[in-house]
Formats: structure tokens, sequence, C-alpha cells
């Protein structure tokens, strides 16, 4: 009975221990990983659809989207969706035109794919800088490179834009010279990361539509 | 002075002679998960350093306390908290390297080498040995996880600690941040360190021979 009593004590008090502890840690941690996931999330935004005012329009069905404003004008779209990848969750930004015909931005928040394969879905850090210091978002010819995989979703001066239409389609062993509105070039060694990220796209600017259909066209 | 001499032994058998990784092969899960890059293998080793210091200085403190029959039962979820104070500190302070160990954080709970010193050194020693002793093995497992990510990150990215040390003509090995390479060099690793230690073991007998010889003489 004593050794019972002192096995439940002693487990009580570690308890405890535990629960006070987690819980004072808990409270100074959880407003710091809220503020970072925001800083993150508008972060993104501003890098996406630069020089506007983001309002939320939705959030339903696991698609996010915000509407970006400036001098009453819409200046463009974003939208937050996540999808299946190669190994885990892939959470995606995605930037749509103002009319929401072409896809113009991509931005990964979240992935866990192979180092050195499907990681090359998320921008290299040069593009990163290069894109945020380019107000017309021009980069020059684009460069037939797998590496630059996610630079096909931006808008190119002069250049194709990706279909909005939810109707994108991964393509292997093609020149990005001979790709239309509608085909995105495959990393090569990672199909599986390349068609995640499409099928992201597609289902989150079909969801947008359907919304906006259901909703008799505003938001 | 002999004391002072046992416990700079006591910390430095962590780092060479009994190390987690080379000579104890425990936690192996993160060894070759994480270790795609260096910055990786300092932040999961020094994560799990801080589990394993805080857990040990616990559980030694508390170890006429707790009865034998729950001890394993107290030291999981002493050390489990320790892990989700890591866990909410690294979200909190350092997100993008949370988010690049992913889930390997939350699972410093079941690595063997933070159980195995709980039971087998800090429920046995003062607190002051154990935290000697666990700063000794955290660090080992740190050096040990910091060298399998720097060759894996120089010959896989051509990159150390993000900076470019491979010139740019060289073509990276991508095997080498798979799975396969985390293997490949986990055992040339091993390799080196048996065969450094087995030469040291010789040299040391061959010594002692010559020195019992001259006695003889």
């Amino acid at each position: 009975m004593k050794t019972t009593l002192h096995m439940l004590v002693t487990l009580v008090a570690v308890g405890m221990f535990s629960g006070g502890s987690l819980s004072l840690v808990n409270d100074w941690a959880d407003p710091l990983i809220q503020a970072n996931q925001a800083r993150a999330r508008d972060e993104a935004i501003g890098f996406l659809v630069p020089g506007g005012d983001a309002e939320q329009v939705v959030d339903r069905d696991g698609l996010v989207a915000w509407r970006i404003t400036a001098n009453g004008e819409v200046r463009g779209w974003v939208l937050r969706h996540a999808g299946i990848g190669f190994q885990d969750k892939i959470d995606l930004m995605i930037a749509l035109d103002p009319e929401r015909r072409h896809v113009c931005g991509l931005r990964v928040l979240a992935d866990s794919e192979t180092p050195g394969l499907g990681t090359w879905i998320r921008l290299r850090a040069e593009h990163e800088r290069a894109l945020a210091g380019s107000a017309d978002r021009d980069l020059g010819p684009e460069v037939d490179d797998s590496k630059n995989f996610p630079l096909q979703f931006f808008a190119w001066g002069g250049g194709r834009h990706l279909s909005a239409a939810g109707d994108l389609k991964v393509v292997k062993g093609r020149p990005r010279s001979d790709l239309g509105p509608g085909e995105v070039q495959a990393i090569t060694a990672a199909t599986i990361s390349s068609q995640a990220v499409v099928d992201i796209v597609n289902a989150a600017v079909l969801k947008l539509d359907a919304l906006l259909a259901a909703q008799g066209g505003t938001l | 002075m002999s004391k002072q001499m046992t416990i700079n032994a006591e910390f430095a058998k962590g780092l060479w002679e009994h190390n987690p990784v080379l000579r104890q092969l425990l936690g192996m899960c993160p060894t070759l998960a994480v270790t795609t890059s260096a910055i990786n293998g300092v932040g999961m080793g020094l994560a799990t350093t801080f589990v394993l210091t805080c857990a040990s200085l616990m559980i030694s403190l508390l170890r006429k306390l707790i009865p034998g029959q729950v001890r394993i039962a107290s030291f999981i979820v002493v050390i489990a908290t320790f892990v989700t104070i890591v866990d909410l500190t690294m979200k909190a302070q350092f997100p993008e390297m949370s988010k690049s160990l992913g889930a390997f954080i939350p699972l410093i709970v079941v690595n063997c080498i933070i159980l195995g010193r709980a039971e087998a050194f800090a429920s046995k020693n003062n607190p002051g040995r154990a935290i000697i002793d666990a700063l000794g093995m955290g660090l080992g497992f740190t050096a040990s996880l910091t060298t399998l990510g720097g060759i894996r990150e120089v010959l896989g990215n051509g990159t150390l600690f993000g900076v470019q040390v491979m010139p740019h003509q060289y073509v990276p090995w991508i095997v080498m941040i798979l799975p396969a390479g985390a293997f490949l060099t986990l055992g040339l690793m091993l390799g080196i360190y048996n065969k450094f230690n087995h030469r040291h073991e010789e040299a040391a007998l061959r010594a002692a021979r010559l020195a019992a010889a001259a006695k003889g003489v």
C-alpha cells in the first residue's frame, strides 16, 4: 500500500511539474509562433503581389484567398492551398493576375521534399532576390533548367503566362520554348513533386472559381 | 587534482571513447535522417544536448525519490517535457531551422541516447557528474552529426554551412544528400574511427610489452 501510494505521488508530482512547465513555456512561445506564421504569410503576399493592400476574402475548404488592391483597383489575387507531395504536405501561396486568367507567382511556405531533387520546387535564393527587386518581374530570357522550375509560374515580360483555368499539365523531355500556357516542365528526377505542385495550383484556382460561381461572381 | 582528472575524463569519454554515434551507435534515426547539411547537424545536436543535460540533471536530482517501479515512466515524462520546451522554443525563435528539422525534434523523446544515459548514468550519480556526462555525450553527438552533415553537404551540394566551397564546375553528387549518402558516409566514418582506435590500442599494447620487457631485463 505504501509503495503504491509512493508510486502514485511520484507520477502525479512529475506530471504536475511537466504540465506546469509546458504551460509557462507555451504562454511565452505561442504569441511568437503566431507572429512568425503571420510574418511569413504577409511577406509571401507582399512578394507575390507587391505594392497593395491584402484583404482576406475566402477561408473555406482548405483554401484561403486574398484580394490585393491599390487605389481602389484590384492588383491581383493570392491563394493559399496545400496538398500531398512526395513525402508530406506541400503548402503553397499562388498569385493570380487581376482577371484571374494567369498564374503569376508561386511561393512554397512548407514542404518535406527530397533535398537536392524535389526541393527545387522552391525558388532559389538568387531568383527570389532578383524577382523582389524587379518591378516588372522581367528576368530576361527564360533559362531552360529544371532547377528553375518555380520560375515558370511567374509572369515573364514578353514570355509565356501559365493558364489559371485549372488545366495545367506536367510535361517531361521538352524544352520550355516548345511549351504552351497549360504546360509546366517537370523537374528532372522529381516528377512527383512537380506534379504535386501543379495539382495544388489547379485545385486552388478551381476551388476559387467554384466559390465565386456559387456567389454570383463576387466575393 | 585526481578528482579534476576524473571529471575531465567523464566529459571527454562522450566526445571520443564512448561517442554515442561512432562507438555506441545510438540515435541512428536522426543521425541518418537530418544530416543533409552541416547546420542541420548542429541544430539537431544542440537540441539533443539541451534535452540530455536538463533531463539528466532533473533525473539525478530526483533519483532517490522516484521508486524503481515507475522510474522509466517518470524519466519519459521528464524527457518529453524538455523536448516539448525545445520544440516550442525553436518554433518561436528559429522557425526556419524548426521547419528544416521537422518531426525529428519531437522524436528526440525516443532517442536512445537520452533514456540510455538517464537509466545508466544520471539515475546512479550526483547532479554534477550527470551534467558533465550529458554535456560530453551531447557534444560528442553534435560533433558527429555536424561532421556527417558537413561531408554530405560538401559532396552533395558543393557548400558548407551554406557557403560555396567547391568550384562552380563541380557537379554535386546528389546521392550524398539522399538516404544512401547518409549510410555510405556513416559507414566510412565508422571504418575510419575503428581503424584509428585499433591502431591506437595496438600502439598502447606494444608500448606496454616493451615496458614489461625492459623491466624483465
